[in-house]
């Protein structure tokens, strides 16, 4: 599925759009949850840090599922910075911590496997998660012989 | 999906929110903006109860991380209740877990909170 993205898109809007696309619908609630979050953190750095320069430029995403993987490419024209280099998050006392600076961190860890290139002024992340059926209910009962 | 907020209980002392839909960039100036009516600078408790959190995203969290500093520098907390999976491993990500307290049921948190508004009122 492909989906085109733009500055005045909410998350929502996009998850709805999504909502359809083969193989997200089958994902555990979990699972689910972190491709919205990965999502939305791509998103708010497309506000953040791209749409200011070039506004009015979209994104792309495009979700395939295969084999118990669901695979997120995300591509977006723009100078070139690769997300998949977030360090993780420190431990650390709140009171002593910045409150921003998370999003790549949190999509990284969120990730099974990340991988980035830069052609022709074009941004790709794509994004790899494991989604292992979940369990049916008919898998839990135990059937006498 | 938008974000609903539940206004439970308030008293002085503890403020007692219930998250439903998405916490992400759309929608956590919403949790920003509510956080400023309700809670004020007697405010020692926010009490958040999650479990129709579909998902938390960084910009929630950055709401809650600049509340929770706030609070901790008058000796307040942050509670949560009702975590699911994919919310929980959000916040063990950012490792934000041993600044809250977190409770196993809404239940246990709504005795935590007539503990803390008895011991107020003493």
């Amino acid at each position: 599925m492909e989906l085109t993205v733009s500055s005045t898109d909410t998350t929502a809007g996009i998850l709805e759009r999504l909502g359809g696309a083969a193989g997200l619908r089958e994902l555990s609630d979990d699972r689910a949850s972190d491709c919205c979050v990965i999502i939305d953190e791509f998103h708010a750095n497309m506000r953040a840090h791209v749409w200011p320069a070039s506004p009015g430029e979209p994104w792309q995403l495009s979700v395939t599922a295969a084999n118990g993987t669901i695979t997120m490419a995300f591509r977006y024209r723009g100078p070139c910075f690769d997300p998949s280099q977030g360090q993780p998050v420190k431990e650390q006392p709140i009171e002593y911590r910045r409150i921003g600076g998370l999003g790549l961190a949190i999509i990284a860890e969120l990730s099974d496997h990340m991988d980035y290139s830069y052609q022709q002024g074009l941004n790709t992340l794509t994004v790899t998660l494991h989604a292992p059926q979940p369990p049916k209910e008919d898998d839990h009962v135990v059937k006498d012989h | 999906m938008s974000l609903k907020i539940i206004e439970r209980k308030t008293s002085d002392e503890a403020v007692s929110l219930e998250l439903q839909g998405s916490l992400d960039s759309d929608t956590a100036p919403q949790l920003d903006e509510c956080l400023a009516r309700v809670a004020g600078p007697e405010t020692r408790v926010i009490a958040l109860e999650l479990s129709e959190l579909t998902f938390i995203s960084s910009a929630g969290l950055r709401v809650i991380f600049k509340t929770l500093k706030q609070l901790k520098a008058r000796g307040g907390q942050i509670t949560v209740s009702g975590m699911s999976k994919g919310v929980r491993k959000v916040f063990e990500i950012v490792r934000v877990m041993p600044d809250l307290t977190v409770f196993a049921s809404q239940k246990e948190m709504d005795d935590y909170l007539e503990a803390v508004q008895r011991r107020a009122e003493l």
